[in-house]
């Protein structure tokens, strides 16, 4: 009804003016983040933030609260956490300070850098003792910072004790979940999986399929790591179960990024187009995952020519990309991979440059969690940049 | 990618792969397991490679089997052709000594493994190296247990036809294509001189009570060759150097051993061996 009325009004605007247009465009958009109909909260509350008289007003903190939720969920990671830092800020500087804290409770996924790790920390602070809230930045707060496995793992109890005192599985999912997501990262799989049934277990109860998709997505990697197919297998069909319940774009891409990893490790390519055009039609602008692996499995296939069509096109994309490095990553995995392969070396600078600078927030991490995994997954692409003729300018770097 | 060795040649990059050797050294004990995140690429594998790339060949070895042997398991396909691949490649260009079966063996796994899975780049691969096999150096096989010159993997498809499967089933059971089947078949039907099925099922049966001796109660090959070893008095070690497998892969033959015969510890399994004639009992 509230998008109905928004679109009257803005039909009717130049008679009207914005006012009316701005109010029901925000309670649409809001609405339709209730419903999950993520896209369509994106479009209500972008022209919302068009129409803001004040960007500093609460009014504008609404926005930008619905419109960091909204672009998690479409897959716009990185301009979210920019929307829920200045939602927080807007919050904090007009006396709201449980608005501040709601927001800054909201899971996105991954890090948001330092930025998101002071709105946290502050949002600690300003969190009633024992609340619910608490308990749930406790929980983000395992997933966000750097700290130590023994920090985390003292962040972890504290919430688990808060919640304790509450009836929100959901939370704890969320924070079970993201306790044994955590010892994915360091190679602690046995301990992962054991923390992640514990969450999974928690799922009739929460009802929260984007929290589901998080946790079997780390499953499978741990399962996928051990080798053991059928349990990785069965985590990929409940990625999908749940992404298709969330209705979220992010984790629709998340599981077909999962069964397209799978599909790629057993050798199953026969399903592998139909997934990589699904992939292109979610429109996730976090990545450019799909044509990178394409292009593997492309070399892989013997088509070489075809691989290098997409690896180009892939790279002559980057400088319209708002993400940073990180997010070129699968590009510079792939064309590294392609040039071992092949020895066409045309893409092995760039993907060195990017492989040298995206490495820096790891460094950062606490050396128990980066243990492993973050620095295991630096060995084959080094190795792939070294084994023809390329990749000898930066090599310095990494000895 | 050249060579895992020729390719590294240069100093300064021989440097680089030291100073990685070196700052991850002690993420890669024990061994690393299965893939990374990025893309299922087996880490074993890699590290094989570098293992490789810098001389310490020994480790190379026991990377490559590690993750042939995690692979091949997980059902893993791309990366186990590529870990034969690498695993050969590695022996080919190190020119280390290894049985002319085994090569054969590691090439038939990854060709069939390429095959099956449509792994056009890796075949290729595969295929130059059985190009270059011809003058490397090459430990003399033992005293072959096989008939008329079939290969391991002959005998299996051999057995299996003759125990009335069909090509589909016996490509199921092997892990290999069907055109593999049919391929293996016509060297069989060469071979044995038969023309078909059945006469190829008779030879099979008239085979059995002479191999019985070399390859009773189911032990495959590698088996038999580890039984040998192990009641020659050695240990774990020391077949796996003898054999150029992996000290795990070698635990992992005992344990089938034990099982399949019934025993219970390694004086057991010896007499049995003495038992089936299976070494020299002087």
């Amino acid at each position: 009804m509230a998008a109905e009325i928004a679109h009257h009004f803005r039909q009717a605007q130049p008679l009207c003016g914005p006012e009316p247009v701005l109010k029901y465009s925000l309670i649409a958009g809001q609405h339709a983040n209730r419903s999950q109909a993520f896209a369509d909260a994106h479009r209500h509350l972008l022209l919302a933030e068009e129409l803001l008289p004040d960007s500093s007003s609460q009014q504008a903190a609404e926005v930008f609260e619905g419109l960091s939720r909204a672009k998690m969920s479409i897959g716009h990671t990185f301009s979210a956490f920019e929307y829920q830092r200045r939602a927080f800020d807007l919050w904090v500087s007009t006396g709201r300070n449980q608005d501040a804290v709601r927001t800054a409770s909201y899971p996105i996924a991954g890090s948001g850098g330092k930025s998101i790790e002071d709105m946290t920390t502050q949002a600690l602070e300003l969190a009633e003792p024992d609340s619910l809230d608490k308990a749930r930045l406790l929980g983000r707060w395992i997933w966000l910072t750097p700290g130590s496995i023994e920090v985390q793992s003292r962040n972890f109890e504290n919430s688990i004790e808060i919640l304790g005192k509450h009836d929100a599985p959901g939370v704890e999912m969320w924070t079970r979940g993201r306790w044994g997501g955590l010892s994915v990262a360091p190679g602690h799989y046995e301990h992962a999986i054991e923390e992640l049934d514990r969450a999974v277990a928690l799922a009739p109860l929460a009802r929260d399929p984007e929290a589901e998709t998080h946790i079997h997505s780390w499953a499978a990697l741990a399962c996928g790591a051990l080798g053991r197919s059928e349990e990785l297998k069965r985590h990929v069909i409940a990625i999908r179960e749940a992404a298709d319940r969330s209705r979220s774009a992010i984790r629709q891409f998340q599981s077909v990024r999962a069964s397209i990893f799978a599909s790629n490790a057993f050798g199953q390519f026969e399903h592998l187009d139909a997934m990589f055009d699904r992939v292109q039609q979610l429109g996730v602008t976090s990545s450019q995952y799909a044509p990178s692996v394409q292009a593997i499995t492309w070399t892989e296939q013997g088509r070489q020519d075809q691989a290098a069509v997409l690896l180009s096109k892939s790279w002559s994309g980057v400088n319209g990309r708002v993400e940073a490095d990180t997010g070129l990553l699968t590009e510079a995995m792939a064309s590294l991979r392609f040039f071992d392969i092949t020895g066409d070396s045309r893409f092995v600078g760039q993907a060195r440059a990017v492989l040298d600078r995206s490495w820096q927030p790891i460094e950062n991490l606490a050396a128990d969690r980066r243990d492993r995994v973050f620095d295991l997954n630096r060995i084959p692409p080094n190795m792939f940049a070294n084994s023809g003729d390329g990749g000898l300018d930066s090599r310095a770097q990494h000895s | 990618m050249e060579g895992l060795i020729a390719a590294h040649s240069i100093p300064e990059r021989n440097q680089w792969l030291l100073g990685v050797l070196s700052r991850y050294q002690r993420l890669l004990v024990p061994d690393t397991g299965g893939p990374v995140q990025f893309f299922p690429i087996s880490l074993d594998r890699v590290v094989g490679r570098l293992y490789a790339a810098t001389g310490d060949h020994e480790s190379a070895v026991r990377r490559f089997e590690t993750a042939i042997d995690f692979c091949v398991g997980a059902g893993y396909m791309p990366e186990a052709a590529w870990s034969y691949h690498d695993r050969l490649a590695h022996v080919l260009e190190a020119k280390l000594p290894l049985e002319r079966s085994e090569i054969g063996r590691l090439l038939n796994e990854g060709i069939d493994i390429a095959e099956r899975v449509g792994l056009a780049a890796v075949n290729i691969r595969l295929s130059n190296l059985l190009n270059q096999i011809g003058g490397m150096r090459t430990v003399d096989e033992p005293n072959s247990t096989r008939p008329d010159g079939l290969t391991d993997r002959e005998l299996e498809v051999l057995e299996l036809l003759s125990a009335g499967k069909s090509n589909r089933e016996i490509s199921d059971e092997l892990f290999i294509s069907q055109n593999t089947v049919k391929r293996h078949l016509a060297n069989v039907f060469s071979k044995t001189g038969s023309s078909n099925r059945a006469q190829a099922a008779v030879y099979a049966s008239e085979q059995a009570a002479n191999r019985f001796h070399e390859r009773p109660d189911g032990l495959t090959v590698r088996e038999v060759e580890v039984l040998k070893e192990l009641a020659s008095g050695k240990s774990n070690r020391e077949i796996a150097t003898e054999l150029f497998i992996t000290e795990n892969t070698v635990i992992r033959h005992v344990a089938n051993i034990f099982s399949k015969i019934g025993a219970t510890n390694r004086v057991e399994a010896t007499a049995y061996a003495l038992r089936r004639v299976l070494i020299d009992q002087n």
